[in-house]
């Protein structure tokens, strides 16, 4: 488990750094009445914000009603949460605040009346509302007029370090002073990012290739390095330092292992890794918790980290493969009957199959391995016709 | 020109309209104390403005969570990583960061302080 999840405080007085805050904080969510302001935490990346947000609930006792980002598009929706009715009636006298965190992750993604519909739940709102940002834009400005706003800063380094002791003391281990100081100078004042350096240097018992916050790799460079990374870890700190959406690290992924030279069962394993992150991503995309994004570069480092140790592969981009995915989805009937036949042969559901084993398969014909596909596969003579065609129609692709 | 965080101080006379600056970025103005900046300040915007004020740079100095001591920060072994304009306005002090308690210390003095 990753010690910053693991260690994350659940008392408002066990984090470090920003301290008048912290209690400004308390203080404003104690003194709310109906009609005061809302709150808007504003800081840097991993600097406990939305630590600060659940562990004040949990010590003033209150119930956090977590709004996102679906919810705060339509104004019916909101008024569930917020007004006398519904959810908030069903609480029995227990007290509750709203928290929308990541509000401007959510208003970067695309222009809706979010924001209207906010500025007028500020009004209705019979509960507290709270807020939590990294970057101060325009609608995030205009958010802060209607708000309390806390600011919050980067962590000082001995604050750090004196957390990170505690950690290690908390899991019995002994950390030497030349790397804990390491750990810290690398962090630039982002606990979370301390934290998993710290886990990874104690796990390597060394400080080499240890990742400041502030390091984002270009797709291809990043993609490379994490299939050199040495660990679920450092894997998982390449990948979300990628500077790229989502979706085409998924898509770079999947173009360099289906290219690889790796064994038949281990590709296919990877893509079916790939295939769960694929799966959480359209979730993501529909239900709008960025948040969950997280889960997504953690599944993929932990998925591929451990099941291709001892390979090293390096980003290939000429793959035919994702045009075809998109074309099976949208027409070829006759894909889809093969689909539906060879997924029962083979024990997987179709969709997986056309979305990761077909284009392999294409793949690997173009490579003129057509053998290692008959052993591998055990085809009719149909079949490969079909699957060749497939193939001939892409190269003009 | 040093400052010490949570500690108020005077400056030469200012203009009205860098004073007028001063108040909007969250420093606090005292007719006999002086001017004070804390952890609601914009420690970037206010070098900013004393710059160009008083052509000086400003180092900020801050004080120990625990025992409001000044962090000696010329002599800190993250001296050269650590941006202080940057980071929230309480450190710890050598005598404090040195306890072997320091964290139950810090945790249970800042508990302390909320009624
Ligand atoms: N001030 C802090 N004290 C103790 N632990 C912290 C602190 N800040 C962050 N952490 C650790 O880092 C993890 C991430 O913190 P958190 O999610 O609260 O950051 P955040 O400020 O909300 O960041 P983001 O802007 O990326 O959402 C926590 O689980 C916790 O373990
Ligand atoms: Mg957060």
């Amino acid at each position: 488990m990753l010690w910053a999840e693991k260690y994350r405080p659940d008392n408002p007085f066990q984090l470090v750094g920003n301290e008048e805050v912290r209690l400004e904080f308390i203080k404003w969510l104690k003194n709310w009445k109906e009609n005061s302001k809302a709150a808007l935490l504003i800081g840097p990346p991993g600097i406990g914000k939305t630590t600060l947000v659940y562990a004040c609930a949990k010590f003033l006792k209150y119930k956090v009603l977590e709004l996102n980002a679906s919810d705060v598009r339509t104004k019916g929706k909101l008024e569930i949460f917020l007004k006398p009715g519904l959810i908030y009636s069903n609480l029995f006298g227990e007290k509750a605040f709203a928290f929308l965190d990541e509000v401007d992750g959510i208003y970067g993604k695309q222009d809706y009346g979010g924001l209207e519909f906010l500025l007028e739940a500020l009004k209705f709102s019979k509960v507290p509302m709270v807020f939590a940002a990294n970057k101060e834009d325009e609608r995030i400005k205009k958010l802060a007029s209607h708000c309390e706003v806390f600011r919050m800063k980067k962590i000082a380094p001995r604050l750090i370090e004196i957390y990170l002791r505690h950690v290690l003391k908390r899991e019995g281990l002994e950390g030497d002073d030349g790397l804990i100081r390491e750990v810290v100078k690398s962090c630039e004042g982002d606990l979370r990012s301390a934290l998993n350096n710290l886990q990874l240097a104690m796990a390597n018992k060394s400080t080499e290739g240890l990742l400041t916050p502030s390091v984002q790799f270009p797709l291809e460079e990043g993609i490379t390095k994490f299939f050199q990374a040495k660990d679920i870890y450092e894997a998982y700190e390449i990948l979300s330092s990628i500077k790229a959406e989502p979706m085409d690290k998924l898509r770079a992924l999947y173009n360099t292992l289906i290219v690889s030279e790796l064994p038949l069962d281990l590709k296919l394993e990877s893509l079916k890794v790939l295939s769960y992150a694929d799966e959480l991503l359209n979730r993501i995309l529909k239900t709008q918790e960025w948040r969950q994004l997280k889960y997504l570069d953690r599944l993929l480092a932990f998925g591929l980290n451990n099941l291709l140790k001892g390979y090293t592969l390096s980003y290939r981009e000429d793959s035919l493969s994702w045009p075809l995915k998109l074309r099976i989805w949208n027409d070829s009937k006759n894909l889809r009957d093969l689909a539906l036949y060879l997924s029962k042969q083979f024990h997987v559901s179709s969709k997986d199959f056309l979305a990761f084993y077909l284009p392999l398969m294409i793949v690997l014909f173009k490579k003129k391995r057509l053998e290692d596909m008959f052993r591998a596969l055990g085809l009719t003579e149909n079949m490969i016709k079909a699957i060749n065609k497939e193939a001939k129609s892409l190269e003009v692709d | 020109m040093k400052i010490v965080l949570n500690e108020w101080f005077k400056l030469p006379r200012l203009g009205k309209e860098t004073f007028i600056k001063l108040m909007s970025i969250g420093v606090k103005y005292d007719k006999t104390k002086g001017f004070l900046v804390n952890e609601g300040t914009n420690l970037l915007s206010f070098s900013s403005v004393i710059k160009e004020a008083l052509r000086e740079e400003v180092e900020f100095y801050p004080k120990c969570a625990i025992d409001e001591l000044v962090t000696p920060c010329d002599i800190c072994a993250y001296r050269e990583v650590c941006d202080r304009k940057e980071i929230s306005s309480k450190c710890l002090c050598d005598e404090c960061y040195n306890n072997r308690d320091i964290f139950t210390f810090y945790t249970t003095n800042l508990a302390s302080k909320i009624e």
